[in-house]
């Protein structure tokens, strides 16, 4: 049966290339061309891979109860839904929809990942910083004041974070419900963080040892010796207000521009 | 659970007219009565484990929105992410003035939660919850599977009023019947029946039911078929049939479509046609009319078997109250994170031929409860070996064995990796801290303020309370802040000369620094002591007092209460209990014990409790570190620090990801 298959096989070949009439030359030289083809293939497989396994993430972290799930659905699905705490992260790769995408073109595709925002879940962003190609920090504008502690330590841990820094990830964070009477304007809540983080990055470097550390010492966030402030930072770091449910008439059908925008700047 | 049938009806406690039908008296009778009765409960809500809500019903406008208030949010936070302990799925948990009660749809990684209000002894909840869920699965199943497109459950909505309209009348007889309460109705009947198995079951009327003669069907089966019976199931048996075509729980497949088609072809409406109340529940039925498209036939007399499935039902039901979840096992395990949705649309046809017959040899397996019992004995015997204590063992297995159970796992991965993997984020969640533990950063906060921070140490003897209070002395007193250790440890002879001592060697070690005992000798009060210490602290302008107690047995009164009165009287910023890393389950205990004395004893509304733990003695137990994780899990608390040694500066901070390594590995 195979030997069968084999001699249609070699019938099938050009005359030149059967074995019988293969001259030792030839037939090292088609070795070594299969070999070199073989090779570029491997490697491009692999380069392919590692791009593909390269940071195209996009995290949206926060605290609980500041929007992230409502920014999810409405990235994903251009819809506004009801939501609760998550227990569990969202994610889904998708091609997102931007100025320029039509139906025949769709826009950049984009790995999203909405990450619980409780305390007890928040080390699941560890998981994916490695990947992660740009980080959405939404904050509650109207609990800011209140919550800031919460948020600066947050914030701190993932800019702090030595894939954030190598790899220089952009992060927006973004002020939702702006819309609200209670909240707080962009700046103001810049100002309160970059000093929160400022009192953050004393606290944490006299902080001590872990267990078991293995003598990874965190990088000081921002310039020794003055006061911090975001643009000290190697990654670029960005402020937005946005308002998810917004007013009637205003709505984004599918999330807030600025997120769009950042988004597509990053891909 | 018993059904309520130990518990009174709650006809006293009647608050607004909705709850009347509880009461024996007011059995209504026309067909207004299923809106009124809708609003016994609060909020239905259908919702995913990432937080989207698919369906919800709110039948009342008061329950609060703002996530820190809804009960279900709270839900989510403290019972599903936080895991305390107090609250189970049997019990419910409860929140301000309502009662939550939940289930989780595993395959499909839904939960499905009930609010209500908590002076309503609704009897029919855990029934509702549980046909609610299979109703919802079994009609949304594609549309839950498909990942990629929100979809509307909007129709869900008549569906759902129906099956309350039908449990509630169901109810509403049962309370009816309730006054003389018969044998048929007690828990010992039950028993007695459950003893007898099958054969004689039909004997009284009140159980004369699905069939004499058959045999008895499971829990499930009774809930699947009153659902068909309502009209809202699956259509029929034959399409059930294929419909589940990967459905293979062994022990349930052949009984169920057997019993399920027989009774769809038997009349079954002859004994109960002329109760008074079904001509309400059969009007109810017929309003709705427009919910029962789906149904396949006579919608009409739908409610009418329903109720002798019930009757059923209620005869056998019984012991443990709980339906057997394999039912909907067999179904493809959800995975939120799988992004390819090939493979969900793949697996659960069935095709014929070799391809069924990899199938069969490569398919995913369902895991059971029975499945995962004998590798659970296993990993609850690991955990006690790792010091963990049995308790907690015991409820971690329980809630693995509650999260894997209906989820499949391939044939050929281990059914040990598959509970590790789902062991090791619980793990993770329960050691990772709630707040912040940046004590620095606090005593910063409290510096600005003007004010002292205070941090009280207790335990019992002997586990190292002096010893760790002065290592994080030392640490304090690195970072340049004003140290007072108030010496309220008035019990214990040599107890402040050792205080003074360290006082000493740590004032040698940072020249410059201040550090300063408080004292006022043996045999006062601590709390008075400690009060002047803090008030003498404020004066000099001491950053932060550490107040030493005497260690105590946690079952000695007289010294717990005079702990909680210093507590109290002196309102600390943090209560850190320092526990020996050595202990096993006794963990459990003391801190149990030092949580509830500080409650018991202190008279005051909230009572402070145990704000954090150090763990002292950690280089002596090498990977036997079950204690971090009782502790953490029993408070629900931080653990600031480990002592590793015998110096000053043998303090470390916990590192969760190595704890949760050494407790995993073998």
């Amino acid at each position: 049966m195979s030997s069968e298959y084999a001699r249609v096989a070699t019938d099938a070949l050009p005359e030149a290339l059967r074995p019988d009439y293969l001259t030792p030359n030839a037939a090292i030289g088609i070795a070594f061309l299969a070999g070199a083809l073989f090779l570029a293939l491997a490697a491009w497989f692999l380069l392919k891979k590692k791009k593909g396994a390269k940071r195209d993430k996009v995290l949206l972290t926060g605290l609980s109860e500041a929007g992230k799930t409502v920014l999810f659905m409405q990235l994903r699905h251009g819809e506004t839904v009801a939501t609760h705490t998550s227990m569990e992260s969202n994610e889904s790769r998708f091609s997102l929809p931007t100025s320029y995408s039509t139906p025949t073109t769709p826009g950049p595709s984009v790995h999203l990942v909405d990450l619980p925002g409780h305390e007890k879940l928040r080390f699941k962003y560890t998981e994916h910083i490695a990947t992660t190609g740009a980080i959405v920090f939404v904050l509650d504008s109207t609990t800011i004041a209140r919550d800031l502690r919460a948020v600066a330590e947050y914030l701190y841990d993932i800019l702090v974070n030595r894939y954030t820094q190598r790899n220089e990830v952009p992060l927006l964070v973004l002020c939702n419900k702006s819309e609200l009477l209670m909240a707080l304007p962009v700046e103001k809540i810049r100002v309160l963080l970059e000093g929160e983080i400022e009192k953050l990055r004393t606290s944490r470097a006299a902080e001590i040892q872990s267990l078991d550390d293995s003598g990874e010492q965190e990088e000081l966030l921002g310039v020794e010796g003055e006061k911090f402030a975001f643009e000290q930072l190697a990654n670029p770091v960005s402020f937005a207000k946005c308002s998810l449910i917004a007013p009637a008439g205003e709505a984004h059908p599918r999330g807030p521009r600025e997120v769009m925008d950042f988004i597509e700047n990053v891909l | 659970m018993n059904w309520g049938f130990d518990d009174e009806p709650l006809s006293v406690a009647v608050h607004e007219p909705a709850n009347a039908p509880l009461a024996p008296a007011s059995i209504p009778r026309h067909p207004r009565r299923s809106c009124d009765c809708l609003r016994m409960l609060d909020t239905v809500t259908v919702l995913t484990k990432g937080g989207l809500v698919l369906w919800s019903k709110a039948y009342s406008p008061s329950v609060p929105t703002v996530q820190s208030r809804n009960p279900v949010d709270s839900l989510v936070r403290r019972v599903l992410i936080e895991d305390l302990a107090s609250a189970n799925p049997e019990q419910g948990y409860s929140k301000d003035s309502y009662q939550v009660k939940w289930t989780f749809g595993n395959e499909v990684g839904l939960i499905f939660v009930i609010v209500y209000q908590k002076i309503l002894q609704l009897a029919y909840i855990d029934e509702l919850l549980e046909a609610f869920k299979r109703l919802f699965c079994s009609l949304f199943d594609a549309k839950i599977r498909d990942p990629d497109a929100l979809h509307s459950y909007a129709e869900f909505e008549q569906k759902f009023d129906t099956l309350l309209g039908a449990l509630e009348a169901e109810d509403a007889q049962k309370s009816k019947r309730k006054a003389p309460r018969k044998f048929e109705d007690t828990k010992g009947y039950q028993n007695t029946l459950a003893a007898q198995a099958s054969g004689e079951k039909a004997a009284t009327p009140d159980a004369t039911t699905a069939g004499a003669g058959t045999a008895p069907l499971s829990e499930a089966d009774k809930l699947d078929e009153k659902l068909q019976a309502l009209g809202l199931g699956k259509r029929s048996g034959g399409k059930k049939g294929t419909s589940g075509g990967g459905r293979k729980t062994p022990q349930k497949g052949p009984s169920r479509s057997g019993s399920s088609t027989s009774l769809d072809s038997s009349p079954r409406s002859e004994p109960k046609a002329q109760r008074s109340w079904v001509g309400g529940v059969a009007s109810t039925v017929a309003a709705t009319g427009g919910a029962l498209d789906y149904s396949d036939s006579a919608a009409s007399d739908a409610a009418i078997p329903s109720q002798e499935l019930i009757g059923a039902h209620l005869g056998s039901r019984g012991h443990d109250g709980l339906y057997d979840a394999a039912e909907m096992d067999a179904r493809e395990s959800d995975d939120d994170e799988d992004d390819d949705a090939s493979a969900v649309t793949a697996t659960p046809q069935k095709s014929g031929g070799i391809f069924s017959f990899f199938q069969n040899l490569t398919a995913a397996k369902t895991l059971t409860r029975e499945d995962l019992d004998p590798m659970m004995a296993k990993l609850r015997e690991d955990m006690i070996n790792k010091n963990v204590a049995s308790d907690v063992a015991d409820h971690l297995c329980a809630s693995v064995t509650e999260s894997l159970t209906g989820t499949k796992i391939g044939k050929f991965s281990s059914l040990m990796k598959a509970i590790k993997q789902n062991l090791e984020p619980s793990l993770r969640k329960i050691l990772t801290p709630k707040t912040s533990t940046d004590l620095l950063r606090d005593i910063l906060a409290a510096q600005a303020a003007n004010r002292p921070y205070t941090i009280a140490f207790v335990g019992v003897n002997g586990v190292g309370k002096s010893t760790n209070l002065s290592k994080i002395c030392f640490w304090l007193l690195q970072n340049d802040l004003k140290v007072l250790i108030a010496a309220c440890d008035t019990f214990r002879s040599g107890a402040v000369e050792q205080l003074r001592v360290h006082v000493r060697n740590l004032g040698a070690v940072h020249p410059g620094a201040t550090v300063e005992l408080f004292d006022r000798g043996y045999g006062k009060d601590p709390a008075g002591i400690a009060k002047d210490a803090v008030s003498h602290a404020a004066k000099n302008g001491f950053d932060v007092v550490l107040i030493d107690t005497a260690g105590r047995m946690q079952d000695n009164e007289p010294l717990m209460r005079a702990l909680a009165k210093l507590v109290t009287v002196n309102n600390p910023d943090k209560i850190i209990f320092v526990g020996e890393a050595l202990v096993g389950n006794e963990a459990v205990d003391q801190l149990t014990k030092f949580n509830q004395a500080l409650k018991d004893f202190s008279g005051v509304r909230n009572p402070r409790q145990i704000d954090g733990i150090v763990l002292s003695k950690f280089d002596t137990i090498d990977d036997k570190v079950g204690a971090a994780l009782s502790m953490t899990y029993t408070t629900g608390q931080p653990i600031f620090f480990v002592g590793t040694g015998q110096t000053y500066t043998d303090l470390r901070r916990m590192n969760v990801r190595s704890i949760v390594n050494s407790l995993l590995a073998k």
